[in-house]
This record gives C-alpha cells, sequence and structure tokens, in this order.
C-alpha cells in the first residue's frame, strides 16, 4: 500500500527532525527560548533552512521540494512531539501556498526564494476578530484611486508578526454586494499606515493583530485578486491544517508516552499506579484516540494530495475536529493522571496542554469544523 | 460516506467480480433477511447460500488455502470480499467452522482431523458452534470448569457451557473443556471437538431481552467423546484457543457491516418529508449522524492501516482489539440513531405486529428498535470490551 521512496523519505525527514529537536530543543532549552523577544532561536531557524525544510511545503516548480504533505506532515509530527514554536506554519506552509498562486511572476518567485532561504519571513493576515474564522465575511477594505489602493481594516492572529518584513493581507473591494471582490496584497510591515500589536500566545508562540489605517498600496502589491482569491486561500488553510493535524498528533503521541512512563513508575497504596485498572482503562483510551488520531492525519495527507476538492474539504473538516477534540481531551487527561504534578511548570505535561489547545483554534477550531462538515454533508446529496 | 482510498487496479478489479457475482446470485429472500440486519439466519438460508459460494471456487471459505478448497486469496482479497458482502447484504459467513475452526486444525489438526472434518464444513454439510462461556466463567474465561475426565478409549464430560450461540442449528460444538489442573488456571485446559447428537447432550434456549433465540446452554451428561476428538494433545487448549480467536481479526469490529447500516441510515435520513425538513435538516440529529459518519471513517482508516499496512503482523493482537472496542461502540451508535430516527414508528414491534417481517415497511429498515436492542450484545460478547481494554493495556502498554 506504500510506496517505498515515499516510505524512506519519511524516516529520513522523522529521523533528522527528531535528532535536531532533541539536540536543540530539549524541554529546559524550549523554556528558554520561548521567553526571548521573539520567541524562537534565529539560529535554529537558519539551521532549519538548510536542512531543507522551508522547501517542504514549496513546489517543485518554484525551487521548492514539491509540498508532499506525507512529507510536511511528517515534520509537522515532529514539531508537535518536541512543542516546537516557530513561525513555519505561518510563513513555510501558509504564505507559500498563497503566494505560489500569484501570476506575478517576478514578485512571486522572488519572495519564495526568501522564505525557502529562511531569510524572509511572510506573515498571513487573512483573519479578523469579528468574524471569527468565516473568511466570507471579513470587512477589511481595498479601495481603488486611479493611482493607487488604500486598505483599512483590523486583522488578527498574524501568526510570528513580530518578526515577518511583509504581510499577506486579504481585503475586499469597498462594494456593498456580500460576494464583492477579494484581493490580497503583499504589505510591508514598515508600510505607511501599517501598525501591529504583538502577543504571546498561551503556547509560547507569537502572533499579532494588525491595524490598517490608509494604507497605500500600489499595483505591483497586488499577489491575487478577483473570484480566484478567495479559493486560494481557504486552499492553503486546507493545506495548513493537514499540517497542524500532524503537530497535534505529535503532541498526542508525546503525551501519551510520558503519562504512560509516570504511572509506571509512580507509587501509591504500596503498588505502582499502573496497576490500578480504572487509570489502565483510560491509557487505553487514550492509547486508541492516538492511534485513530494517526490514521486522520495519515487520510488528511492523502486528501491533500489526491482527493477532489469537496472530498478534501470534507475529510480536512472531519480530520481537525476530531483530531484538536482527542488532542484536548488527551492532554486533559495526561494532566489529571498526572496528579498535583500535572499541574507544575517544570513538567511538561501542562504545556503540552497549552500548545495543542492554541493550535486547535488555528485555522478553524474543532466546532467551526464540525459546523463545516455537518453543512457540506447536509448540502450534499446522499 | 466519505469515499475510501482505492486499492491496486487489480485488486479494484476483483472487488467488481465479487460484487457482480453476489448482485447475481444472491436469492433475493436471504438478501433482505440481511438488510433488516437479522443476524438469526434459518440454517437452510445459511447453507444456501454457502452452498453457492462454494460452487464459485470456494469463496465460502475466503481464508482458506487452495489445497483445502479455498480460493487461496491474500489478506487484501479476504478483506474486500468481507466488505462487498456486507454493502451488498450477504450473509456473514458460517464463522464458527468456516473462519475459526477449519483455520485452527490447519495448525493444530492431526491428518485424519483434517480429513475427517474440513470436507463437511466446506460443503456446507455440518454446521458448528462455540463452547467457551461457562456459568461460573465469563470473563475470566480460564477458570473454567466443564470435566474431561479420561474412561477408557473415550473421554467423559460433565458440565455445561452458556451463551452458546446458534447451538440450536448446529451438529456439533468445539470448545475448551478442563481436563486437569496445574499450577496456573490456563493449564490442564483441552480443545475438544463433540457431536451434539451424542447420548447426554441437552441443549436450553436462552431467549435474549429483544425476543429472538440466538444463544442456549448446552449440559453435557456423562457424554461420551473419542479420544481422536482432542484437537493438539490434551492441556494444550489455552494456546489453541487463544490462536482460534486470534483468526477472527477481519471480523470483529464489523466495519463494513456498519458502513451498510449507515446506507441505511442514510436513506432514512435524506428522505423527503412533509413540510421540507428532512431529518438530516435536524441541526442536533445531523450533528449525531456526522460525528458516527467520522468516527467510522476514522476507523476504517486504522483497520487498514493496522491489518493490511506494512506492520501488520505486530499489531494484530492490539489492532483486533481496538478495533472491536470502537467498532462495537460505534455500531452501537448507528442502530440507536437508525431506531431513534423512526419515530412512533420505532415504538411498534414490528414482527408481534405483522405477520410477518416486512422489508418494505415504510422505513425500509427492518424493525430498528429490535436491532438496536438486539446489537447491545456485540460490547459483552467475543470478549467484553473492558476485557480488551485489559488486553491493551497488558499486551501494547505493558501496565499490569
Amino acid at each position: 500500500m506504500t510506496d517505498t521512496s515515499l516510505y524512506e523519505q519519511q524516516s529520513l525527514i522523522e529521523d533528522s527532525a527528531r535528532r535536531f529537536l532533541d539536540h536543540h530543543y530539549s524541554f529546559e532549552a524550549r523554556r528558554k527560548i520561548i521567553h526571548e523577544e521573539v520567541g524562537y532561536s534565529t539560529q535554529q531557524w537558519k539551521e532549519m533552512a538548510e536542512l531543507g525544510w522551508m522547501l517542504l511545503p514549496m513546489s517543485a516548480d518554484y525551487g521548492g521540494l514539491g509540498g508532499d504533505m506525507a512529507l510536511v506532515s511528517t515534520l509537522t509530527k515532529e514539531f508537535g512531539r518536541s512543542l516546537f514554536v516557530n513561525p513555519f506554519l505561518g510563513s513555510a506552509v501558509v504564505s507559500t501556498k498563497i503566494i505560489e498562486e500569484s501570476d506575478r511572476e517576478s514578485l512571486r518567485s522572488e519572495i519564495l526564494d526568501g522564505i525557502g532561504a529562511g531569510g524572509v519571513i511572510v506573515s498571513p493576515a487573512l483573519y479578523e476578530s469579528q468574524v471569527r474564522y468565516d473568511l466570507d465575511n471579513i470587512a477589511t477594505t481595498a479601495s481603488e484611486n486611479d493611482d493607487s489602493i488604500v486598505l483599512n481594516g483590523t486583522k488578527t492572529a498574524a501568526l510570528y508578526g513580530n518578526v515577518a518584513s511583509e504581510l499577506l493581507v486579504l481585503a475586499r473591494s469597498e462594494a456593498e454586494h456580500k460576494n464583492a471582490d477579494f484581493s490580497l496584497y503583499l504589505v510591508p510591515v514598515d508600510q505607511q499606515g501599517v501598525a501591529m500589536i504583538h502577543h504571546r500566545t498561551h503556547d509560547g508562540g507569537r502572533m499579532s493583530d494588525v491595524l490598517l489605517n490608509d494604507v497605500k498600496v500600489n499595483r505591483n502589491q497586488i499577489l491575487l485578486r478577483g473570484q480566484k482569491t478567495l479559493p486560494i486561500v481557504k486552499r492553503a488553510i486546507r493545506y495548513a491544517n493537514a499540517s497542524i493535524c500532524a503537530e497535534l498528533v505529535g503532541a498526542m503521541e508525546a503525551t501519551f508516552e510520558m503519562t504512560l512512563e509516570y504511572l509506571k513508575s509512580r507509587q501509591q497504596f504500596g503498588k505502582q499506579l499502573s496497576s490500578f485498572q480504572a487509570l489502565q482503562h483510560r491509557m487505553v483510551d487514550m492509547f486508541m484516540r492516538c492511534q485513530l488520531a494517526e490514521s486522520m492525519r495519515r487520510e488528511a495527507a492523502r486528501a491533500i494530495e489526491s482527493a477532489n476538492e469537496t472530498e478534501q474539504d470534507m475529510i480536512i473538516s472531519a480530520a481537525k475536529c476530531e483530531i484538536a477534540r482527542s488532542a484536548l481531551l488527551n492532554a486533559e487527561e495526561a494532566v489529571q493522571l498526572h496528579g498535583a504534578m500535572g499541574m507544575m511548570d517544570e513538567m511538561p505535561v501542562g504545556h503540552y496542554l497549552k500548545r495543542v489547545f492554541t493550535l486547535g483554534l488555528l485555522f478553524g477550531d474543532a466546532d467551526y469544523h464540525q459546523n463545516c462538515y455537518r453543512n457540506m454533508r447536509v448540502q450534499a446529496s446522499e | 460516506m466519505l469515499s475510501t482510498p482505492q486499492f491496486s487496479p487489480e485488486l479494484e478489479e476483483f472487488r467488481l467480480t465479487v460484487r457482480q457475482f453476489i448482485q447475481q446470485n444472491l436469492p433475493d429472500d436471504i438478501r433482505q433477511m440481511v438488510a433488516c440486519e437479522r443476524m438469526d439466519l434459518p440454517r437452510e438460508a445459511q447453507v444456501r447460500w454457502h452452498q453457492i459460494l462454494r460452487g464459485q471456487g470456494g469463496w465460502c471459505c475466503p481464508s482458506w488455502p487452495e489445497h483445502y478448497g479455498g480460493p487461496g486469496w491474500s489478506d487484501e482479497q479476504q478483506y474486500i470480499f468481507e466488505q462487498e458482502l456486507s454493502l451488498n447484504d450477504a450473509p456473514r459467513l458460517m464463522i464458527y467452522g468456516v473462519g475459526m475452526l477449519g483455520p485452527t486444525l490447519f495448525k493444530y489438526g492431526t491428518k485424519e482431523q483434517k480429513k475427517r472434518i474440513l470436507p463437511d464444513i466446506l460443503e456446507g454439510n455440518i454446521f458448528w458452534c462455540q463452547g467457551f462461556s461457562e456459568p461460573d466463567s465469563g470473563s475470566d474465561l480460564a477458570s473454567l470448569q466443564c470435566r474431561m475426565t479420561e474412561d477408557g478409549d473415550k473421554y467423559l464430560i460433565n458440565g455445561s457451557k452458556i451463551w452458546t450461540s446458534d447451538a440450536h442449528l448446529a451438529d456439533w460444538i468445539f470448545g475448551l473443556f478442563r481436563s486437569g489442573g496445574g499450577e496456573r488456571k490456563q493449564q490442564g485446559i483441552s480443545f475438544l471437538m463433540i457431536d451434539l447428537s451424542s447420548p447426554g447432550v441437552t441443549i436450553r434456549p436462552l431467549k435474549i431481552f429483544e425476543d429472538t433465540h440466538e444463544v442456549n446452554q448446552v449440559f453435557f451428561d456423562q457424554v461420551r467423546v473419542p479420544k481422536e476428538n482432542v484437537v493438539g494433545v490434551a492441556g494444550q487448549g489455552w494456546e489453541i484457543g487463544k490462536y482460534l480467536l486470534s483468526l477472527e481479526r477481519f471480523g470483529t469490529a464489523e466495519v463494513s457491516r456498519t458502513k451498510a447500516s449507515m446506507k441505511r441510515l442514510t436513506r432514512l435520513a435524506y428522505a423527503p418529508v412533509a413540510g421540507g425538513m428532512r431529518l438530516i435538516d435536524n441541526v442536533d440529529f445531523a450533528e449525531r449522524y456526522c460525528k458516527i459518519e467520522r468516527s467510522l471513517h476514522a476507523l476504517e482508516m486504522t483497520e487498514r492501516r493496522l491489518l493490511l499496512g506494512d506492520q501488520r503482523a505486530e499489531s494484530v493482537d492490539t489492532g483486533a482489539s481496538l478495533l472491536k472496542i470502537r467498532g462495537t461502540e460505534i455500531q452501537s451508535d448507528v442502530f440507536r440513531l437508525t431506531a431513534e430516527a423512526s419515530a412512533h414508528f420505532a415504538a411498534i414491534d414490528i414482527a408481534r405486529s405483522f405477520t410477518e417481517l416486512q422489508a418494505d415497511n415504510p422505513y425500509q429498515v427492518g424493525d430498528a428498535t429490535r436491532n438496536y436492542f438486539n446489537y447491545r450484545k456485540t460490547p459483552i460478547y467475543s470478549g467484553s470490551n473492558e476485557i480488551q481494554r485489559n488486553i491493551i493495556a497488558k499486551a501494547e502498554l505493558g501496565l499490569s
């Protein structure tokens, strides 16, 4: 069932990522790194680029390694195992997949080269807080004058906006009708009228709010326009979600393993905690959720590579909502089974809970995807 | 239904051949009973279908190699065959003889036993049942006490077996019997085959609350059994029994059966309703429906990964337990939702209201409520889901 060469490539990525992270990103090292100003190690970021990781999501047409989700998700699953937080998801995954679809050739290759080499970080500024995850109803506008375009609005959840040199800003033309034209702009962070508020997220990551106040852009900053804009953005988001699913599964596996280890080592009532059947069954349920989530991770990767658009949409929503829920439930169980030790900052387990909770919120939370799935199912003919 | 990845072109071709054969050769009366989710098919119907498959190159025994009269299929072919049986409303295979005893004899049987017993299973002449549980040995199977004592060239059997499915239809029973003692209770157990027409055998029907007769208690009172009916050697029974149960790895999750049940539920969900509000338009119903669909898809992909993937050999044991637990949980959810989907109609005991079970009743799902009650058995039988969790805890997680 598996293509051998793909299997080998996956093993290579898994090994190299695990070695890299074990060496550079132990839990102790991580505690320091996430408290530094940018929230990740720029030195590690460079090494990641040298390992070619930024090129994994990128199409081979633009100098990337092809973007096969089976490989990308192998990598991000390892990120999940190690609680690795960095600008990869926003810049190397989402922004890359959007920029690839632009027909501005010179701009496109310049930016993608920069992202691939790790020197450029592009933060997607797509969402707005008042519409939650619903991009169809965003309010940021792009009004065209004779010589320029003016952007106005407030964006949220721009991943690692603190270190980005450019933003991808999704906007709509000012026309009233609901299906107004969407367009997407490449906006340098220092462009006049752009202000950002940087936040720390609970998992040690960074994201920014972006205020666009009469930001004048010119036509060669348009990356996408017209009816294809939103579908392209949504496709990139599906891609991002397949990657997130893998990170969540990696985190689930690590959480499971450390909890199992803990129960085997801790003694109470004169015997190991692991000898209590009530606890054993909870571990089995955690184990089963890991196994089912792993199947859905692979299924999401398959859907990205080979399913038609509708099918892909359904499978990604199915995978995201099931995996995000399972990951959160497992993390809560893991904290509980660690007892009071589970509440300690010095123990990794609580940090996994923070990570899976936060990651689950990005690009549509479980409820959002559950709702999408149901709507698609109801509209489908039987 | 979410679609699943295709197998190789050759295997998909094989799937079409199987599907076409079933659709063209499955008798309509049998198809209707299965489409109503009945497990308690009359023996005559089971044998009739078995013999139709027999005529097709041993398809009745899909896991059997060619030299025993089977089709000699790969794991993938067996998996696809089982799927197509389910999705086309064909009966389950005659599991005890075909799926369990036959392959156990391939491994542990003597030449004489193979020659005497296998042909009758293949031809559908002899109908088998399985005797494991006893009144005082349920989940704790190894504590079984049904006695087997030597008496010249025979064994004498005394005691009883319970929850014996299909004993009332069967000619022979195989099972585990207490032939001696040992330090561990797993020692001193033997695997024996017994002719149910032997003097001293009595079968008491046990009706389940859903109202059908599927299980029995089988009593043995000084029953004399020839020594050549022991499989392996006396005392080796626990090992053989475990092997036999491991053979059921494709079956216990019933994923494809549940997919077929989901198709029936889907017809209900999307059926036009006066006023225009279909069942699927009810958000709460739709959510439960979608949840089941997603869970079933995850389980199916897990089944394929664990049973047919690269690591199939390592994952068989815990894979089987995981699949059994989740499979039966999801199956129970489907049957409950299907029953509830029928509103007031779900209250009617169709079997006792009409002269016969009508497959063309307005809801086309047979007696969904009875099925819901009946399928409460699946998380209990074949090693309760609690026992399955113990197995995973011990074997996979190393907890004890």
